[in-house]
């Protein structure tokens, strides 16, 4: 099959031909999603908060198996929601004491929750409890081994993200420009940090079990790095954002198909790595091309 | 939790009346795999004190060492190991037990030219060739006897007579794959184990992961398996008990899409031995319960 | 947009405000009667921006409590505009200057409406009045100091306040600026608006403002700048002496601003 063949095929969207088709749109919803969900965390500085919430949500589907003594997908996947909420709530609780810097706090939650996550899963692990394997593939997802319902779940979750951010579009961009300036605008943009909290935990909640927490940071920060360099408007850096979310998601699974033995999640980020690389380039180019001639000496 | 330290001291009690009331203690060997806890129970039956590190079901690859491990390992006369890299992440704390007590491999006393390798690294799953199985377990029985004296003459005896078992456990197996249409003699699992298996019994065998279950595959594999499950047609393609599920659904939903519907067969036993009470709580009993399995879903009769 | 005269536009009484065990404020009390140009004076570290902040609401005040137009700050946030320092925003944000002016306007739209070309006019407007008309569809990253804080000026205009809180406006500006700045703030003034001013030149206190409340962790004075602005005053405010550092920060204020700006 020529190299065009199988991309053709595998963006026929609506009707799922294959599992390349499959891998590959999943790939590229997710990477949709949390380019995102990552664009707003990255200017309001929080793009490692992604990172800690996608290492709480261990402990989460740990509890949740035991609670529940299965492995539905629904039930871990509120599990998972419902720790990293902890985590998020603890954060914001540590960034109240003075003393706590806003990275110590995010390097406490991530380190504590999932060292318990790490505890809870090798309890499982040596125990006698039905159902657990795989237990672990919740959070250490494989991109290549998507399945068709995975792909499901991540487009009813794109779609909320999608009313999500346009609905709050506007106390969005306050909430990221200067949260406190606008006076009048206050009461929405405090309902924006929530609606944000929310999209971010739904969306990598989601993403984990697909693409592994490695993949799922990665996109989280590297498609808003880019949209950054290009943008002009927030509109065009949201959009510039998820596109490159989008792109870099099905690029890379696609390319993976060409190369043996990378896994997909790899592919995947080293692609929107690469695009990334690509920007810089330009960006240096560009500048250099406007730089004004002249410039006064301090 | 409260009531498990109030009980902690009667349980040192027991322990004590325990060691007073037999003159002479049961030599203490320490297994990592549920495998191995059964080889040895099968040569040394009661007059041994065996712990097993990995119950029923857990996976050795991704398996870690635990700080309870560690005293169950310094508190043995004898710890028996896999070797041959099958307890991945447990290699250095067992290397530096090596250092001060006996320690033995069991899979290691096979000679090179019968290992399989795949990319210069050996492959540990050799249970899956009886036959091997079998040469692994005289070569623990010598240990034992060794190191233990007292136990010569008890474990030369069942040492012989679970040799003669597993012999016949070998061509019973080698009759039944016979039974499977020759063009279905494809076995697709999760990971990469069952590689001895069709080596010894001629079945083609193809898994999602590698060796180990510690890596992700690529999707271009992936790709394959699922052409070569749809181009042979392929029935049915197995679950293993110490892996999730996942990589198998993956499987059968790309087949689904081109056509070919798979049936999702299994769970195999494959690292680990089953539950007390699954039937595949021994070595013979979890083979006897794969074939069975495998025979079935590939469309043999027994 | 005006407010009957009678009424105070601002009133804090005994208002206290602390980080962590550390009083910043204390005991803080005065009235602003509408219409007036107040400026805030007093020394680094003295709570200016704190007193700024706790009167919007983004520092809780420990004791104490404050009023706008007779009533609570939520009955009259449309009301109110507040221009944060310059270096507390972001700046890399990708905005154009007209994207940013339009978020004066955020709270009248709801979730699902478009801002609409009315307000996109008034946008225009605000933007020529700030005589920063041609910079609309510039990135913001690229705004000098005093083109940005030209925005932010611009951002409050469009909102029609009826109480201005802007934080050091005319830090690291030029002189252009400055004065476009003090004579919007002026015209605001004299329509009834009231404006408070965080400031550091001493030399053109006198010139710009009609009141003045001077801060040091207490108020040291609130009034009229031709009874209050005194040397007692500016003593009790800044410490016995002016410390030499602050004087030649003062003398060497235009120069670095000019500099800055280019």
């Amino acid at each position: 099959m020529s190299v065009f063949q199988s991309i053709y095929s595998a963006l026929q969207l609506g009707l799922p031909a294959s599992h390349l088709a499959v891998v590959v749109i999943g790939a590229s919803v997710i990477g949709c999603i949390l380019g995102g969900v990552g664009a707003i965390a990255s200017l309001r500085r929080e793009a490692l908060l992604g990172d800690a919430l996608a290492h709480c949500t261990l402990i989460g589907v740990i509890f949740a198996f035991f609670w529940f003594g299965q492995r539905e997908f629904s039930l871990l996947f509120f599990g998972a929601c419902l720790s990293s909420f902890c985590g998020l709530l603890v954060i914001r609780a540590l960034l109240t004491v003075p003393v706590i810097k806003p990275d110590a706090a995010l390097a406490v939650v991530l380190a504590g929750f999932f060292g318990f996550g790490l505890i809870g899963l090798r309890y499982v692990q040596v125990s006698s409890l039905p159902n657990k394997a795989g237990l672990e593939s919740f959070i250490f997802g494989k991109a290549s081994l998507m399945t068709g319902a995975d792909v499901t779940w991540a487009i009813i979750v794109a779609a909320v993200v999608l009313v999500g951010v346009l609905l709050s579009r506007r106390s969005l961009a306050a909430l990221c420009f200067d949260s406190a300036g606008l006076v009048a605008f206050r009461p929405s943009v405090a309902i924006a940090r929530i609606v944000f909290a929310a999209l971010l935990l739904i969306s990598v909640s989601i993403a984990l079990p697909a693409t592994g927490v490695i993949l799922t940071c990665s996109l989280l920060v590297i498609p808003a790095s880019i949209a950054k360099f290009m943008a002009r408007s927030f509109f065009d850096y949201m959009l510039l954002a998820t596109t490159i979310g989008a792109i870099s998601g099905a690029i890379g699974a696609a390319a993976s198909i060409y190369i043996e033995n990378v896994s997909t999640g790899a592919s995947v980020t080293l692609t929107a790595t690469t695009l990334l690389a690509l920007a810089l380039i330009v960006r240096a180019y560009v500048d250099r091309q406007h730089r004004r001639v002249v410039e006064f000496p301090r | 939790m409260r009531r498990i330290f109030k009980l902690l001291p009667s349980f040192q009690l027991l322990f004590a009346v325990i060691t007073l009331a037999d003159p002479l203690p049961k030599p203490k060997i320490t297994t990592t795999t549920s495998l191995l806890h059964d080889m040895v129970h099968q040569l040394a039956g009661d007059s041994v004190e065996i712990i097993s590190l990995m119950g029923p079901g857990v996976d050795p690859h991704l398996y870690k060492v635990t700080p309870g491990d560690i005293r169950k390992l310094s508190r043995a006369d004898l710890i028996v190991y896999h070797g041959l890299h099958l307890e991945g992440r447990m290699a250095e704390a067992l290397e530096n037990f090596g250092k001060r007590k006996p320690t033995f491999a069991a899979a290691e006393v096979l000679p090179n030219d019968k290992l399989r390798t795949l990319s210069d690294i050996p492959d540990p799953h050799v249970w899956f060739n009886v036959q091997l199985w079998r040469e692994v377990t005289l070569g623990l029985a010598s240990k034992l006897s060794k190191t233990f004296p007292q136990l010569e003459t008890q474990v030369g005896t069942r040492g012989a007579q679970y040799a003669n078992e597993l012999a016949s456990l070998d061509t019973e197996v080698d009759h039944a794959i016979a039974k499977i249409p020759e063009q279905q003699r494809i076995l697709v699992t999760a990971h990469d184990a069952f590689g001895y298996f069709g080596e010894r019994y001629k079945l083609k065998v193809h898994g999602i992961q590698g060796v180990s279950t510690d890596s992700e595959a690529g999707l271009s594999h992936i790709q394959s398996l699922i052409d070569l499950l749809v181009n042979l047609k392929v029935p049915a393609v197995f679950l293993e008990s110490s892996v999730g599920e996942r990589s198998i659904q993956a499987l059968t939903d790309g087949a689904k899409y081109k056509g070919h519907s798979v049936i999702m067969a299994g769970p195999l036993y494959s690292d680990a031995l089953g539950e007390p009470g699954s039937g595949a709580e021994t070595f013979t009993g979890m083979v006897r319960f794969n074939v069975k399995s495998i025979v079935t879903a590939l469309g043999g009769t027994l | 947009m005006s407010s009957s005269p009678s009424v105070p536009a601002l009133e804090f009484h005994n208002v206290s405000v602390a980080y962590g065990e550390r009083l910043v404020l204390t005991d803080i009390d005065f009235t602003i009667p509408s219409g007036s140009l107040v400026g805030i004076l007093g020394p680094n570290g003295a709570g200016k921006s704190t007193l700024l902040k706790t009167a919007v609401g983004i520092l809780p005040a420990c004791s104490g409590w404050i009023k706008f137009f007779g009533s609570t700050f939520a009955d009259h946030r449309h009301l109110i505009a507040y221009v944060p320092q310059r270096e507390s925003v972001a700046w890399d944000f990708p905005a154009t200057a007209f994207d940013v002016v339009m978020m004066g306007m955020f709270h009248e739209v709801s979730w699902w409406q478009g801002m609409g070309n009315a307000r996109r006019a008034r946008v225009v407007a605000a933007m020529e009045r700030m005589g920063i008309g041609d910079l609309r569809n510039r990135p913001l990253q690229d705004l000098s100091g005093g083109q940005q804080q030209r925005v932010f000026l611009a951002r409050a205009l469009v909102q029609n306040p009826s109480l201005l809180l802007l934080d050091e406006p005319l830090a690291g500006i030029d002189v252009d600026t400055e004065a476009i700045v003090m004579q919007t703030l002026k015209e605001l003034c004299a329509n009834g608006a009231t404006a408070l001013v965080v400031h550091h030149d001493l030399s053109t206190v006198p010139q710009y403002f009609d009141r003045v409340l001077m801060v040091n962790a207490r108020l040291i004075c609130a009034g009229a700048t031709s009874n209050v602005f005194r040397p007692e005053a500016i003593k009790a405010t800044y410490g016995p002496r002016l410390s030499l550092h602050e004087a030649a920060r003062e003398v060497a204020r235009p120069i670095m601003n000019y500099r800055e700006e280019k």
